[in-house]
């Protein structure tokens, strides 16, 4: 997994299938909301997160009142997101 | 889709002396007020012999009996699912249906005692004043054709099915229950009963090797338990024959040693030749269930403490901390099997750690609030498999995955 933060846009390339993965990106994204209030990230490839990662980005919204972006170019990551009703939330979009 | 919730309840039977039977046993019971006060759908689609018993419901839901007398007008002709879909809206919309001066007790006696032959449908609105009647059906396990169409309408959302089960040759409900789930994943919770002490051998048979109880249950002793059977979303996987185990290993609750574990599985799937997406599937499920397992078993954390800990940031540390003081490790067994359900070829990930259970419909509802910072990772687990099963006591969960791509 690739991690690629450009301003408030943070790139994930490569799946995010572990709790590794996940506290990697914690970590990335958590440098990143501190220099600006809106973040966009963006999953190129995973078709799956685990729901810790999701916790966290409520935690951003709703805690630290962060603007979220996601973009979900796979499919079934997508859905996923569908599933759990977070579209909204998240401005899910597929591009 | 709508936020409607929809309950079915049916019962798998032909069998008039046993609907006889179970509608002796049902006003006794409170059985359909119980599952009303769990579900508190906006609509219920009961099956026939609930129509027998005298106990009038209460429940503020629209609901559609099914009777297997009902005739309407001499004509025959197969049921409209356009039509009930109709229905069902202006039922949700609180529209009024056909005027009709129908109450219970007239249904009653229009199902038993006036018509004498087929079945229908008989949509009634809360308040029992108004119905409309569904053309005459050809099929005699509509209940489980309508929840079909309602289910490929994806319009709503079935909140619960509760099937009764009998001795019924050739024929077998917790097939159509099994197959209904592997589908359709959008249907919250299912609950089979069954009421023979000795296991049926025609539905042993017919439903390959699942069964949805820990074993056959007296039906009766069930319904008039005051037990929280219709609160528990899970149900039990047994009697899984011809099953091969590929791999079989044990985990020691802790970060690293989980991390390990989910490593020492990929390692194995891999050296299988299974796809990448089955294998990071893998990880993703046993991730999370194995995060469960140490959070909600070994450390013992609640659902509303997690909140808490993760609303303050505290979560890593109070569990780290823990792991500190506790002298002791659990484990958790990890068990991959390969097995046929109807002629396809699957798999079926068991973990097994020794938790005592859990409020199933915590773990179900998909409808997690954004303020919730957790209580996604089953229903995740549920999206990238064909189903997830929980023993009713808690300790085990067993994730089905199709074979496509995996070993």
């Amino acid at each position: 997994m690739k991690i690629i933060c450009n301003h408030n846009l943070v790139t994930i390339e490569g799946l995010v299938d572990s709790t590794k993965s996940s506290e990697e990106i914690k970590q990335q994204i958590k440098a990143v909301a501190k220099e600006t209030q809106s973040l966009v990230i963006d999953f190129k490839d995973s078709f799956a997160v685990t729901s810790s990662l999701i916790g966290y980005f409520l935690g951003l919204i709703q805690k630290d009142k962060k603007k979220i972006k996601i973009i979900a170019r796979n499919q079934d990551l997508f859905e996923l997101f569908e599933e759990l009703e977070l579209i909204a939330v998240f401005g899910v979009t597929r591009s | 889709m709508k936020q409607a919730k929809l309950a079915i309840i049916t019962c798998i039977t032909k069998d008039k002396t046993l609907i006889k039977k179970l509608a002796q046993v049902y006003p006794q019971t409170n059985f359909l007020s119980k599952i009303e006060e769990k579900i508190k759908a906006d609509i219920l689609i009961i099956d026939e012999y609930t129509i027998r018993s005298n106990r009038p419901i209460t429940s503020t839901a629209t609901r559609l009996y099914i009777s297997p007398k009902f005739y309407i007008q001499g004509t025959k002709k197969p049921l409209d699912f356009m039509h009930l879909q109709g229905m069902i809206d202006k039922a949700l919309n609180n529209q009024k249906i056909v005027p009709n001066l129908l109450n219970h007790k007239t249904l009653r006696h229009f199902c038993y005692e006036t018509f004498d032959v087929e079945q229908n449908i008989c949509v009634i609105s809360a308040d029992l004043k108004t119905s409309e009647f569904i053309g005459v059906f050809e099929y005699n396990q509509e209940a489980l054709e309508i929840m079909e169409a309602v289910l490929r309408w994806r319009t709503f959302s079935i909140d619960r099915l509760v099937f009764i089960l009998e001795r019924i040759p050739n024929f077998n409900g917790a097939f159509v229950w099994m197959q209904t789930f592997f589908r359709y994943k959008t249907i919250g919770t299912g609950q089979v009963l069954l009421n023979k002490k000795k296991p049926i051998k025609s539905t042993l048979k017919s439903i390959d090797h699942i069964f949805l109880t820990y074993k056959p249950i007296d039906s009766k002793k069930e319904l008039t338990k005051e037990s929280p059977q219709f609160s528990q979303t899970c149900v039990r996987l047994t009697r899984l024959k011809d099953k091969l185990l590929l791999k079989r290993f044990n985990a020691t609750l802790n970060p690293e040693s989980i991390e390990r574990s989910i490593e020492n599985m990929d390692t194995f799937l891999q050296s299988k030749k299974a796809s990448q997406k089955a294998r990071a599937n893998i990880r993703v499920i046993l991730t999370e269930l194995l995060t469960n397992s140490l959070e909600h078993v070994h450390i013992g954390i609640s659902y509303e403490q997690k909140q808490r800990l993760l609303k303050n940031a505290r979560l890593e540390k109070f569990i780290n901390k823990v792991l500190r003081l506790k002298q002791r490790s659990s484990l958790a067994r990890i068990e991959l099997f390969a097995t046929t359900v109807n002629s396809k070829q699957m798999y079926y990930l068991k973990i097994a750690d020794g938790g005592t259970g859990f409020e199933g419909s915590v773990f179900f509802d998909k409808k997690v609030p954004p303020e919730r910072f957790h209580g996604r990772g089953i229903a995740m687990v549920r999206h990238i498999s064909n189903g997830v099963f929980f023993c009713k006591k808690g300790g085990c969960v067993v994730v089905l995955l199709e074979k496509k791509g995996l070993i």
